[in-house]
C-alpha cells in the first residue's frame, strides 16, 4: 500500500470514527464469522486489486432511473447481492438509511469502496446470496443486480 | 438461484421487496455514433449466457408459483456501454465478457471501416436490453 495522501487522511479518520460509532448497532444482525470480514473490508485503505473497465457505463443513468422509478429507497434498509466492484451500488449509495453490499470477490469489494465517498459508504461483506449472514427480517429491499 | 431468493425472503421484512435487474441474452447491435447520427456495424451475439438467463427466469418463476413472492412490476430498458476506440472495447470484452459474448470478425472489420471515416465525436456503443422485475414478499 502506498502512502496515504494528506487530503484523504482526515476523511478516512472521520469515516473510521463514524463507522465505529454506528457499526455496533448494525453488527448485531451479522453472525460472528462475518464480523471479521466486515472489519477487514472496513480497514482496507487504498488497496484495489481489480482492473477497471475502459468503457463509460450507462451514462444515461437508465439502470438507476428505473430502480428509483419502482422503489423508494429513502429511509430504507437495503441489501445488494452481488454488488461486484460497485458500479451500481455506488450510484444510489446516498439514498437508503442503511446499505449493505455483498459479493464473494474480496477484490471487487475493495474496488467498490473506492467508488463511493466516505459519508455514503455502505457496509461491504464478502458473502454469497445462498447463505446470507444476516438475521431474519433485516431489510426492506434486496437487489439482485445482474446476480441471479 | 432459488436458494438465494429464499434467503432474500428470509432477510426481508413482511411486504419487503426484491428487485431483479439484469441484461437479457438477446443479440445487440454494435453501433458507431458520430455527431448527430449512428450506424450499425452488425450484431453482437450474447447467446453464451442464454442458459443462465433461463435459469434465472425459472428461479423467479418458482418463487412465484411457491407463493413466497408476488410480481409487482416488470419493465425493460436499454442500457449502454460506450468506448472511444475499438481497441479499448476489445480489451474490455476480453477482460470482462470473454465467455459471455461473441463478437464476429466481420462486425469488428465493419466497425473499423466506420471508425476510419473520421467523423466528429465518434464513439462506439453497445446497447444491452435490461429487464427489471420487482417482487413483493408474501407470508
Amino acid at each position: 500500500m502506498g502512502p496515504t495522501h494528506p487530503s484523504t487522511r482526515t476523511t478516512r479518520t472521520t469515516f473510521t470514527r463514524k463507522c465505529n460509532e454506528t457499526i455496533d448497532s448494525f453488527i448485531s444482525i451479522i453472525n460472528t464469522k462475518k464480523q471479521a470480514d466486515l472489519l477487514r473490508i472496513r480497514n482496507l485503505g487504498d488497496v484495489s486489486l481489480e482492473v477497471e473497465m475502459k468503457a463509460t457505463r450507462d451514462p444515461e443513468g437508465a439502470e438507476l432511473h428505473h430502480l428509483v422509478g419502482v422503489c423508494d429507497l429513502a429511509g430504507k434498509q437495503v441489501l445488494e447481492i452481488g454488488c461486484g466492484d460497485g458500479k451500481f451500488i455506488s450510484q444510489y449509495a446516498g439514498l437508503p438509511n442503511k446499505l449493505v453490499g455483498i459479493d464473494p470477490e474480496f477484490g471487487d469489494l475493495c474496488a467498490a469502496r473506492k467508488k463511493i465517498s466516505a459519508e455514503n459508504w455502505p457496509y461491504f461483506i464478502d458473502a454469497i446470496g445462498e447463505s446470507l449472514p444476516f438475521a431474519s427480517q433485516s431489510f426492506d429491499l434486496v437487489i439482485f443486480a445482474s446476480s441471479l | 438461484m432459488v436458494h438465494a431468493l429464499k434467503e432474500a425472503h428470509r432477510v426481508l421484512v413482511p411486504q419487503g421487496i426484491i428487485v431483479d435487474v439484469r441484461p437479457l441474452s438477446v443479440d445487440v447491435p454494435l453501433e458507431i455514433l458520430y455527431k448527430g447520427d449512428r450506424e450499425s456495424a452488425g450484431m453482437i451475439d450474447t447467446s453464451p449466457d442464454i442458459e443462465l438467463d433461463i435459469a434465472a427466469d425459472n428461479a423467479i418463476e418458482s418463487i412465484l408459483i411457491g407463493r413466497i413472492f408476488v410480481e409487482s412490476s416488470k419493465e425493460y430498458f436499454d442500457f449502454a456501454y460506450y468506448w472511444k476506440t475499438i481497441h479499448e472495447m476489445e480489451e474490455d470484452l476480453e477482460e470482462f465478457w470473454k465467455d459471455d459474448v461473441i463478437l464476429p470478425e466481420a462486425v469488428i472489420q465493419q466497425a473499423h471501416k466506420l471508425i476510419n471515416k473520421q467523423r466528429q465525436q465518434t464513439q462506439i456503443r453497445v446497447g444491452l436490453q435490461m429487464k427489471l422485475g420487482k417482487y413483493e414478499k408474501l407470508g
